[in-house]
Parts: C-alpha cells; structure tokens; sequence
C-alpha cells in the first residue's frame, strides 16, 4: 500500500493546478502511484507518474503529474498484462486506490521484448540520417536513450520488470563492469556498423550522474 | 514555472514559421506519406491495433489471458503493420532537428543544458506564452505523435501534419507587418 504522503502529494498537486481531486481520483476505480517517486530514486522536478483506471474525464492535465488512463477491461487483457509498463507497476507502483489483482497475472512477454529491440534498432538506424543536423544537446538526449533502452531490453529479456529510470542510470553509475556486458549485448542486434558505432559511444558516453549523486 | 504570454518580435515570429515549415512539415513529407495530395492510402485497415496515445489506446481484451496468449501474440504477429506504422525514432529526430534550427539561430534562448533538451511545446511557451493557442496546438501535436508502442500510427501522423500546418498559418498570419 502507498504511505499517506503519496497521497497527499497528489492532492496537493491536482487542487493547485485548479481540479477537483474528487473529479480526477474520486471515480477512478484504481490509482497507483509509480515511476522513480514510486520508489524514492526521483529527482526534485520529477513528475509523480499516476495510473488512473476508468477515470471519467480525458487524460487530465496537472502540472507536475503524468497520467496514465486505463480502462478497467484493459487491465486483463494480455497486451497490457504483458507490457513493460504493466510489469514496471505491479511491481514498484504503491497503490493509493483499488485492489490491484491484475498484477498478480503480470509477466514480462516475448512482444514486449521485441517491441523494444524494434525501438532500439530504429533510433539507431535512423540515426545516422540525421545525427548531423542535430544540436549537441540532442546528441547527448539520444545516447543517454540508447544506454537505457539497452538496460531495459537485457532486463526484459530476463522477464524482469524495468525499474524507474534513475535507478537504471545508479544501477549504471554503481557496475562500472556492465559497460562491456553491454557492448556484446548491442553485438546481438540487427545493426548496420554505423549503427553499432552508435550504440558504443552510447554506452560509452557519460551519464550525467556521478558515483557521489547516489 | 507557469509561462506567461509574451511579446516576441515579429521578425522571430516569421521565422519560427519559416523554420516549421521547412525542416517539420518539409522532413514529415518527405520521410512519410502525409501532407501531399497523393499521400497513401492503407489498403486494409489493421484490426486491433488503436492508433491513440501508448496506454489509454491499449487493446481492449475480454478473453481470459493464461492459455491463449501465445495464439494471440501469434494473430497479432501476421498482420503487416508496416502499412499503418511508422517508426517513431523517425519522427522525433525530424521535431528534434526542427527544434536545433530553432535554438541555433538563437530565436528562444537558454537550452543548450545536455541534461534537459527543449521540446517544442517548451519553445512555444517561451515564445507566446503557456496559455496561447499555438501553444495548446502544439501540444495537441506532440501528443499525436506521441505514438503508440513506438510506433506513430498513419492517422496520427496525418492529423499532426495537419494540425501543424494550422500552426504554421496562424504564426504567418501574427507574423505580418
């Protein structure tokens, strides 16, 4: 269950941008609190990731909130069951909200996996089309993407849940070793040797986080 | 921070404009079939594959999963989405080099921070402010290609085209003398 101070937090945030909480997570049949604030690895400007099942209004917009909506005959379905986002829940999300059986039927399938090797493969084939017009900044976006979305792919392939995104990078920070176990990971896949160089400067780049950060 | 509408010169304004349509609506046509009187038409339309935002547009399923899931991810496997789905590394490289001209000729100032890239909408704010129409457009456009499973569906694709060319006429028409 999710400690009181999540929910005060989404109160917080929902009634300062001017919304009914009760409008917003009254009706929902399940709200589950993920993402890095999930588990205490967020940074100060990071969003609280919601998931909100039959919320009856679109997707709300609250500054400093990411909403996921989901109906409540999508949790069972074998598509979500099987997806990235449901396996990252059910395992590090804090339930303010609902009973949240699904996640008892969660596992990491084949199609999530592949999904994201085709994710992968894209960025960085289609990289080399545009890599020169793009501004620094968008280089180092693209490999710090890269980097990640191979940690994730490795665990997927494992049938583990991916954990928020800062735990990724510490993980990465903390395991020096894991760079060359990286490496022959990217080997696996269906690049061209441009694409490869790629993926190698990738996980060569730096992370932005020092040892000290964590 | 809460941005509020702002006074942006004209001269930006054009540019801005120019800049959208010759390095977005210029890379979207020529790397997709949108835009153009002839752009393609999917053949068949490819059941059960929602072409709305990543997970509010997840398939609905009443089936109880356990056994035939390996029959459905095989159904789900033969159909040939390459027809309706485009790979969405493509078009976020071709906002992000939209977004480098912008920076490069210095017409929104300070994102040059390696750690937090601009993207567009973040632009329009500083240029017209948080609550301005061709600021809410854009962000409509970012969520329609926003994609779904990494991949942006034809329809979405041909609706931001659209919604983009909107934008682009409405900063024309602001930016006249």
């Amino acid at each position: 269950m999710a400690t009181p101070q999540f929910e005060h937090r989404l109160h917080s945030l929902i009634s300062n941008s001017g919304t009914s909480y009760e409008k917003v997570v009254g009706v929902s049949t399940e709200v589950v609190i993920f993402g890095s604030r999930a588990i205490g690895v967020n940074r100060p400007d990071s969003d609280l990731d919601v998931l909100l099942v039959d919320a009856s209004v679109g997707r709300p917009r609250v500054a400093g909130i990411d909403f996921v909506i989901l109906r409540s005959e999508d949790l069972a379905s074998s598509r979500w069951l099987g997806s990235e986002l449901a396996s990252h829940i059910a395992q590090y999300g804090k339930w303010i909200k609902g009973p949240g059986s699904w996640r008892h039927q969660v596992h990491v399938s084949d199609r999530a996996a592949m999904r994201k090797e085709t994710r992968i493969v894209g960025l960085l084939m289609c990289a080399p089309k545009w890599w020169s017009k793009l501004h620094p900044v968008f280089h180092t976006k693209y490999k710090l993407t890269i980097r990640r979305e191979l940690q994730r792919l490795d665990l997927l392939r494992r049938r583990i849940p991916v954990p928020p995104t800062y735990a990724l990078d510490a993980d990465w920070v903390q395991h020096g070793s894991a760079r060359d176990y990286l490496l022959e990971f990217a080997a696996t896949l269906p690049l061209n040797p441009l694409a490869f160089d790629l993926a190698k400067s990738s996980i060569d780049s730096p992370t932005g986080l020092s040892k000290a950060h964590h | 921070m809460r941005r509020k509408k702002r006074r942006t010169s004209k001269e930006t304004i054009r540019r801005v404009g120019e800049i959208l349509e010759e390095f977005l609506i210029g890379n979207l046509e020529s790397e997709f079939p949108v835009g153009a009187p002839n752009a393609v038409e999917p053949a068949i339309q490819v059941e059960g594959q929602p072409g709305g935002p990543a997970i509010e547009a997840a398939e609905p399923d009443h089936e109880v999963v356990d056994e035939e899931q390996f029959d459905e991810e095989a159904e789900d496997e033969s159909y040939d989405e390459t027809e309706f789905y485009f790979d969405l590394a493509d078009v976020e490289y071709c906002v992000d080099v939209t977004i480098t001209e912008i920076v490069s000729e210095k017409l929104v100032a300070g994102y040059d921070d390696p750690r937090k890239p601009p993207i567009l909408s973040e632009i329009f704010q500083v240029l017209f402010g948080e609550d301005d129409s061709l600021t809410k457009q854009v962000e409509e456009f970012e969520e329609l290609i926003s994609g779904y499973d990494d991949h942006v569906h034809i329809d979405d694709l041909e609706q931001a085209d659209k919604v983009m060319r909107e934008i682009v006429k409405e900063i024309q028409d602001r930016g006249k003398d």
